[in-house]
């Protein structure tokens, strides 16, 4: 191929990618997914509708929608649906993100004239990168402190109202702890290697230098730990207790559409080199942060082995994120709307350690601490029922704790959308005050 | 004889309004029992009650302000109306303003019991409760509070087991129980306050009679006689050995007093001046024993008159003294500038005038169109006319939203309800700025007709709603920093962007006429206007958009979450940014732009309102229950004149232009 053969090649493509037909056809699907995501929360709530639609490659679109409980039953599922396959918002976004910088920067003639269109387009470039780097390199997790004892003596163990490590509220790892005399080690895989332990699944999992590997399977999304009685009808296996007594099982419970108020569960076999299997069942927590979420929630089953006279530990759990400083919980206070339960305002005052050195700082609603690279933010507080609390004292405090380097690059764009918006509506408008077109309409 | 089938026209369409409003006036319900108050309230005493201050819902009001959203919520109207056997024997008509029912609430409660009070919607709802009901209408009826006491055995089961019952699965029968259920308990809340002053306790015990004055104890009195009955507390024994029969049934007469409203309005102002909440008449009466006196003893005795009195005459004099004494004890505490605003703003309803000069606008506006082009002088006078009649509206209307802006401290938008005011403001006054760009008297017509069915929308929601649209903002939204800026700026763009859905309405009725060419140069400076309402509206809808963002980064943590309000906003923006794309790149024209805006106007109800409908995400606190019909409503009346706008291309290929087409290819 010549090199003019190349170059024309080059531009119909670059003239594709960017046209603006393309953006008029990107923008609808955009506007189109976002109107179905919104429907399809009623039935599949917010979590796996971010995963399906906007954050996805494609999605299946279906009517009628199915419910969560249809989604996960093995059940066939007879009943005509309507399927449309449609690009996930992600792909859209991406594309649109392109198609962008090709024709609305690249192509785009750099006049004066094209000046505001330019700026808007800039802003809406960062915007989307925001996006981006925000699903993709940013963390989200919880913080739940009580407030800590007046008199400063330690009664409880400290880690109640002062930590540096925030758990997520959406996913989960499965952590191996070993015990290296006094000294704990630690390994884990995020959930999804897991995933395939659904149903008959298994999943196996080893790794250099562990005389044993672990395999998962039985893995349930919402279930409960319980000791197998004549009542209890589980389709998972009957391990026997340790203790005697009844075996323990898991108990598989409704899928509920709010991800964080399901707790996972899963059976592990330890299968060392030489020697007995051995069988356990983990079961995560709750992680909810809003509502009923008690800090410390003693539920979980992690499991316990030894190995060749090494103690291990399997522990599947949320995800835990360790922050570059330590948060302690001072005080915890909300004010009502005088004669009622509707909170006015409510505010911790935590006590910010850093190396050394620590400050206080209030953080309240619409008032976050931001350090480091990380956001602090007040998000509930207890122990409360419905908003009523519950005895008087000591309250515990909910953060939410995230890490997001594009934080306040919205803030910019935002600034330079608005600059590029009135630039050119209004070099618009006085241009047809001016213009013959506003004579011959308003005649 | 030409002119006979439009006489006949004529008249027809007068007969059906005739029977429209015969068939809106409905029997004014008679009065169940008979009437303890005959006279009717004084103006005076009625003017100074209504501005009483109590505290109610985490706010200090007018008295005023909190009878008349009760009213809305239970009664579903503005008045209250019953009928009276008059003299003559015709039923004579009484019609109560929401003060003047809750003065019968507080002095007349078995008359107030007997009021047609609690809206039926669903008349199933009344043989479910095994109430009478003639059959005669299917759309609503009264209930009294008595006949709902009545049937509270058979009404309570019923409730318990509809609320097992999630919300999308109950039926309208099922969801009318709840809500005369919820109106039920909202009332009784208030009445039940009341109801300590009615009934007094018999002393039987010549001691007793003599400490504390009389056969026949009031609530008021015993509040005023606090140091005597803590004397006789004293007295009882650790064991309650020296009670006497009569003793124990006073001292139970005070511990169901004290508990009787503990979840009721604060009536009174609390004697110390540091203390946030107000005093109910069981906490009044609390204060009273461990010793603390004020004004709000005063206040207590006269109400207590009132109550007592064998004249209404006497009874409004005690009114007035209560009033007095009320504001005595509540100086300090409340604003009392704020009331006094409250209750003038409730009083002179500048944004239910506004609607009368809109409309009046509208017609001068729609006047003009009638005048022909020639007569210079007529159109100019009218063109004037309609936009200074437009100007003191919209003046009238922005007064609104500054007292409500002075009273609450807030910036003008903090629920749906201001969204309504707000929308309407900003929309007539982008009407009149296109207007004056493009004076082809569209958006003078647009402008205000819109203007005055959204200001009529806010005062149907005001009732349907039934909650104070002042009240205190829950924590997260308190911010006014982010109310002036997000919050306005988002209602900015959803205004231009109903605007422009209206004016598109316009194109399309005006290439309906018959006899509009295709090159009609009003259809093209409709289009104009349309367009630069569209960039208006995106403006702000971007920019409000992303500073919801912002916002919610701030407050929630994330940027953006794809909770439905945002996901509506984001919809907005994304129609109309691909619709002057589209449009640039040649995909539509005039009628693919009209269409659009239509179809956009369908998505900013979407997100205004229709997503607070779905019951799932962070922006719930708009809650607004009974209106889906309204937004449903819209959906088809909008997707209606889509229809409609296609037809249009029926007409374009007349011979000539089709000619015309021919010959430029």
């Amino acid at each position: 191929m010549s090199g003019a053969a190349r170059r024309s090649v080059v531009r119909a493509l670059a003239e594709a990618i960017g046209s603006m037909k393309l953006s008029v056809v990107l923008l609808v699907l955009l506007g189109v997914l976002t109107w179905l995501g919104t429907l399809a929360q009623v039935e599949k709530g917010l979590w796996l509708v971010q995963k399906e639609y906007f954050e996805s490659w494609w999605v299946i679109y279906e009517y009628p929608a199915r419910t969560l409980e249809e989604l996960r039953s093995a059940a066939a599922d007879d009943s005509f649906r309507l399927k449309i396959p449609l690009p996930g918002a992600y792909v859209v976004m991406v594309l649109l993100f392109v198609n962008l910088l090709v024709g609305g920067l690249l192509r785009l003639k750099w006049r004066w004239r094209n000046g505001g269109v330019l700026t808007i387009h800039i802003g809406i470039a960062l915007l989307l990168a925001a996006g981006f780097v925000k699903v993709e390199f940013s963390t989200a997790g919880g913080v739940w402190l009580f407030e800590e004892p007046a008199d400063g003596a330690a009664r409880v163990p400290e880690r109640v109202y002062a930590t540096s490590t925030s758990v997520s509220f959406h996913d989960y790892e499965l952590a191996l702890l070993v015990d290296r005399g006094g000294e704990i080690e630690e390994r884990t895989v995020p959930e999804s290697t897991l995933w395939g332990a659904r149903g008959d699944g298994r999943v196996t999992l080893a790794a250099e230098g562990l005389p044993f590997v672990v395999e998962v399977h039985d893995w349930f999304d919402n279930c409960d730990a319980v000791l197998k009685g004549p009542m209890v009808q589980t389709p998972a296996p009957v391990l026997d207790n340790r203790d005697g007594g009844p075996g323990v099982c898991l108990l598989p419970r409704p899928v509920a559409t709010q991800r964080e108020a399901n707790t996972a569960g899963c059976y592990v076999d330890v299968v060392p080199a030489a020697g007995a299997r051995m069988q356990g069942l983990l079961r995560a927590e709750r992680g909810d942060s809003m509502t009923t979420r008690l800090p410390y929630d003693g539920r979980r089953f992690p499991f316990v082995f030894e190995v060749d006279g090494v103690r291990y530990g399997l522990d599947l759990r949320r995800v835990h994120y360790d922050l570059p400083f330590g948060l302690r919980l001072k005080r915890f206070v909300k004010t009502d709307h005088p004669g009622t339960m509707t909170a006015a305002d409510y505010r911790s005052t935590v006590l910010v350690e850093d190396g050394g050195t620590s400050r206080e700082v209030q953080i309240f609603m619409n008032n976050p601490l931001r350090k480091d690279g990380y956001t602090v933010y007040q998000t509930s507080w207890g122990p409360q029922m419905s908003g009523r609390p519950i005895g008087n004292g000591p309250w515990y405090s909910a953060f939410e704790v995230s890490r997001n380097p594009s934080d306040q690059w919205p803030l910019y764009a935002c600034i330079w959308i608005a600059i590029g918006l009135l630039w050119h509506f209004l070099a618009k408008l006085f241009r047809f005050l001016n213009s013959s077109a506003r004579e011959a309409l308003s005649r | 004889m030409k002119r006979a089938p439009m006489q006949w026209f004529l008249s027809s369409c007068l007969l059906l309004l005739a029977s429209l409003f015969g068939g809106c006036s409905r029997p004014v319900p008679a009065l169940a029992g008979d009437a303890e108050r005959t006279e009717p309230w004084n103006a005076e005493v009625v003017e100074r009650l209504a501005a009483v201050p109590v505290q109610d819902n985490g706010r200090v009001k007018p008295l005023s302000v909190l009878a008349a959203f009760l009213l809305y919520d239970v009664h579903g109207r503005r008045d209250l109306k019953y009928s009276l056997p008059g003299e003559d024997g015709r039923p004579r008509k009484v019609t109560l303003s929401p003060t003047e029912w809750f003065l019968d609430v507080i002095c007349y409660p078995r008359q107030a019991a007997n009021y047609p009070l609690f809206r039926i919607e669903n008349v199933a709802v009344m043989s479910a409760l095994g109430i009478e009901n003639d059959g005669q209408r299917q759309d609503f009826e009264y209930l009294t509070f008595e006949q709902v006491w009545a049937a509270v055995d058979k009404l309570q089961p019923l409730v318990q087991s509809y609320r097992q019952i999630p919300a999308s699965k109950r039926d309208e029968v099922q969801e009318h129980v709840l809500q005369l259920w919820r109106r039920f308990l909202a009332y009784d809340r208030v009445q039940r306050q009341f109801t300590v002053f009615h009934f007094p306790v018999a002393i039987t015990e010549p001691e007793l009679q003599e400490r504390l004055g009389g056969e026949r104890v009031t609530f008021g009195q015993l509040v005023a006689k606090a140091a005597t009955l803590r004397a006789l507390a004293s007295e009882l024994g650790p064991e309650l050995e020296n009670a006497s029969q009569n003793t124990v049934r006073l001292f139970d007469f005070l511990s169901k007093a004290t508990k009787n409203d503990e979840d009721g309005v604060g009536v009174l102002a609390p004697p110390r001046q540091e203390q946030a909440v107000w005093l109910t008449f069981g906490q009044a009466l609390n204060a009273a024993l461990t010793g603390r006196t004020g004004e709000f003893v005063t206040a207590i005795q006269a109400l207590q008159r009132a109550c007592s009195a064998d004249s209404h005459a006497d009874t409004e004099r005690e009114l007035l003294a209560f009033a007095t004494a009320a504001n005595a004890a509540a100086n300090g505490h409340a604003d009392f500038d704020q009331i006094e605003r409250e209750t003038t703003y409730y009083q002179a309803l500048y944004a239910y005038q506004s609607i009368h000069w809109f409309l009046f606008a509208f017609l001068l506006a729609a006047l003009s169109w009638l005048v022909p082009r020639s007569r210079r002088r007529w159109w100019r006078w009218l063109w004037w006319a309609a936009i200074g009649v437009t100007v003191y509206a919209l003046a009238l209307l922005g007064y609104d939203i500054t007292l409500r802006c002075l009273i609450t401290g807030r910036p003008p938008i903090k629920n749906l309800y201001d969204t309504f005011l707000f929308i309407a403001a900003v929309g007539v006054l982008a009407s009149l700025v296109a207007e004056w760009v493009i004076p082809r008297r569209i958006a003078l017509g647009v402008g205000p007709a819109l203007g005055a069915l959204v200001v009529m929308l806010a005062r149907l929601f005001e009732v349907n709603k039934g909650t104070d649209t002042m009240d205190p903002l829950m924590a997260v939204l308190d911010s006014n920093f982010w109310l002036a800026t997000h919050v306005t700026t988002i209602n900015i763009g959803y205004a231009a962007g109903m605007f422009a859905a209206g004016t598109a309405h316009a194109w399309v009725i005006r290439r309906l006429l018959p006899g509009v060419s295709a090159d009609d140069t009003i259809s093209k400076a409709i289009v104009r206007i349309t367009y630069g309402l569209t960039a208006f509206g995106l403006t702000f809808a971007v920019v409000g958009t992303i500073l919801g963002g912002i916002w919610a980064n701030d407050s929630w943590g994330r940027f953006w979450g794809w909770d439905p309000k945002e996901n509506g906003a984001l919809m907005i923006c994304l129609s109309q940014i691909a619709l002057l794309h589209a449009r640039m790149c040649g995909w539509v024209r005039d009628l693919g732009f009209i269409v659009w805006s239509m179809v956009t106007g369908m998505v900013v109800v979407f997100s205004w309102f229709h997503v607070n409908q779905l019951g799932v995400g962070l922006h719930s606190y708009g809650f607004t229950a009974g209106i889906r019909e309204w937004i449903w409503g819209y959906y088809y009346e909008q997707t209606a004149f889509v229809g409609l706008a296609f037809l249009t291309l029926l007409r374009r290929r007349t011979p000539a232009v089709a000619a015309a087409a021919v010959a430029g290819e």
